[in-house]
């Protein structure tokens, strides 16, 4: 069985336990469908997360790897993509806690990467047209994320910006939806501040 | 309801997480209450704000960088389960290196697409090749570290490997001495591709190949070796390469011509050259310099082969696997080795067929008799006139758009060095 079904070019996409299956009984193909469909996630997470880009690009790598070596120990009791949210957290936990030493790289995310970099790759694809005002206040935000501390990002990644609701966001953190609920406050309330800041000095 | 409790279900509240009842309450108080109001939307347009963050896209380098490491990884063969963690570590890092035993005494001979390396034979050798067994492939916290810093990709460190044999070699051997293709793939991997493609900066050369010495020195000490002496034999190593930009991968305490000597390996961009995935990075194109003297065969040779495979209208004869005929039906061109005419009655035409054919085989047989190797020969066969063309040109990429391996036809700089210990004087180069 091939990933896609030949049916005229037209593709019926499996779903990802199926192509988890594929890949442990040897498909490779299956294994880089499931990288394709995840590379983005993977890499927007550790993005927020880590707060620059080429860290993110390095524990996208990591996070694949570690799954070619995991896979077999997908049990299915999850799906797929709680899964991999799981693993892909924790190997941004873990790469934000080795680096830690190292931070102060770069304050502001993308900021570790040369200008043009920035204006191709970054969130800088801003349209012209967004007002100097809106890509400010992005930026500014941005920044903000990059500050919280790790445990604020994780919730405020997960809910708000990839659209998770408390039940799933707890699920895939292992938390109580209390938690959840307090710790996704208390993240926008800081981040609510600093805007409500960024306003007032702006006038 | 009070402020208090109103302030912790804000967040709920927007997010539409509030049962009916809930959601009542909280209406009726932000109605009453004007702080709460302004805090509501403060946050609403904080959660506006986070909603509308775009998503960043991964680059086709980073997607690439991703797909070959993974690719890579899927490659690797899988170690037994009684294989140490070293094996394993080594197998998924180095599937190219083999690592053979030649008399009893190990000696490391690296080469490209050979089988799975034999590490547990290796590992019961002696502490030293042991050692880089263990190293290779095996990012230490520290490295991985210093690394970050320079924008490396930790996930696919690869670190230099340091070898103690005291093997004896003359000049001769060394001149045979394969060196660290597999090591060096690696390296292209963690090092060349991401200082090519923009993700590291400018300084990140010096900081590689400062850190590559002192890993490469820390390793000589724990392997029981005088870690300045190997210090003094990698710069003497790098002043050789001048301006060019190299990485030091791969160090052997050894004897040369009977003194002992670092022998010492870098590598340098051209090293993509040998990268598996054919789909060659543009920004790899300036590593293509150097190319030329690296041609496993000469420019006559490639100029001969052309001639007998261009396109001529009297000749449609298959001198190459039927596969790689399609591009020259297209063809019109000049050069060919015979002519004929244009409209030869059947018999004869197979007749001639049959001669060219032969003709071309016998000037295979001619290379093969001048010394070029039977896997380049047989390469060569596999190619089709425009890509002979592109291969006397230089034309990498368009080579390995088409899919050519170009490690079928180049072989890198082999950039080995045997240094002197004591004196740091250079013993032996292969330059």
């Amino acid at each position: 069985m091939s990933i896609y079904d030949d049916n005229g070019g037209e593709q019926d996409r499996l779903p990802d336990e199926e192509l988890v299956r594929l890949y442990l009984d040897g498909d490779s193909a299956a294994f880089e469908e499931l990288v394709s469909r995840y590379e983005s996630v993977v890499m927007n997470m550790a993005y927020r997360l880590l707060g620059n880009r080429s860290d993110a690009a390095d524990v996208c790598q990591e996070v694949f790897v570690l799954l070619i070596r995991k896979l077999g120990s997908f049990r299915g009791e999850a799906k797929f993509s709680t899964w991999l949210y799981r693993v892909s957290l924790n190997a941004c936990h873990d790469y934000a806690r080795r680096s830690r030493r190292h931070v102060s790289i770069s304050e502001s995310p993308g900021d570790d990467l040369p200008e043009i970099e920035q204006r191709l790759a970054d969130d800088g694809f801003d349209a012209p047209e967004i007002s100097l005002e809106r890509a400010e206040i992005r930026k500014m935000v941005r920044d903000a994320i990059a500050r919280l501390p790790y445990k604020f990002k994780e919730v405020i990644y997960l809910h708000d910006l990839s659209g998770y609701n408390y039940k799933e966001v707890a699920e895939i953190l292992d938390i109580s939806l209390g938690t959840v609920k307090s710790r996704l406050n208390r993240a926008r309330a800081r981040l609510a501040k600093e805007l409500e800041g960024y306003r007032e000095q702006m006038g | 309801m009070r402020c208090r409790n109103a302030i912790k279900q804000i967040g709920p509240f927007i997010d539409g997480e509030l049962t009916a009842p809930e959601t009542q309450v909280m209406r009726e108080h932000l109605d009453a209450c004007a702080d709460c109001s302004r805090r509501y939307a403060l946050m609403h347009g904080m959660v506006k704000e986070l909603s509308s963050l775009p998503a960043i896209v991964p680059t086709p380098e980073e997607t690439y960088r991703l797909m070959n490491r993974l690719r890579r990884e899927m490659a690797a063969p899988v170690a037994p389960r009684l294989a140490s963690r070293r094996g394993q570590l080594a197998a998924a890092a180095l599937s190219a290196l083999v690592l053979a035993t030649v008399a009893g005494v190990s000696l490391a001979v690296w080469s490209g697409g050979g089988p799975a390396p034999v590490m547990e034979e290796v590992t019961a050798e002696g502490e030293g090749v042991a050692e880089a067994g263990k190293e290779i492939g095996q990012p230490s916290e520290d490295l991985a570290m210093e690394s970050m810093g320079t924008g490396l990709a930790a996930a696919t460190l690869a670190r230099p490997a340091l070898v103690t044999s005291g093997n004896e070699y003359t000049a001769a051997d060394l001149e045979d001495f394969r060196n660290d293709l597999g090591t060096r793939l690696d390296f292209y991997s963690t090092y060349w591709y991401p200082a090519s493609s923009g993700a590291s900066k400018p300084a990140t050369l010096k900081n590689m190949q400062a850190d590559l010495t002192d890993d490469l020195a820390k390793q000589a000490a724990a392997a029981g070796q005088d870690p300045g002496e190997l210090e003094l034999a990698v710069t003497a190593v790098m002043e050789q390469a001048g301006d060019e930009p190299v990485l030091p991968c791969y160090a052997e305490r050894a004897k040369v011509e009977g003194k002992d000597a670092w022998l010492i390996s870098v590598s340098g961009p051209e090293d993509y050259l040998l990268f598996p995935d054919r789909k060659q990075p543009p920004a790899m194109v300036l590593a293509s310099l150097g190319g030329e003297e690296s041609l496993k065969v000469s420019e006559s040779v490639l100029r001969e082969l052309a001639a007998w495979l261009a396109p001529s209208s009297s000749r449609n004869v298959p001198l190459v696997p039927a596969s790689t005929l399609q591009s020259q039906e297209a063809e019109t061109g000049s050069g060919a080795p015979t002519d004929g005419a244009t409209s030869t009655p059947e018999g004869a035409a197979d007749a001639e067929q049959g001669q060219v054919q032969e003709d071309f085989q016998s000037f295979l047989r001619q290379l093969a008799a001048q010394g070029t190797s039977l896997d380049v020969i047989s390469a060569l066969e596999g190619l089709d006139y425009e890509q002979v063309l592109m291969l006397m040109q230089g034309n990498w990429s368009s080579l390995a758009a088409g899919g050519v391996n170009l490690s079928d036809f180049l072989t890198p700089p082999q950039r080995l060095w045997a240094v002197d210990c004591a004196s740091g004087e250079v013993l032996w180069s292969a330059e």
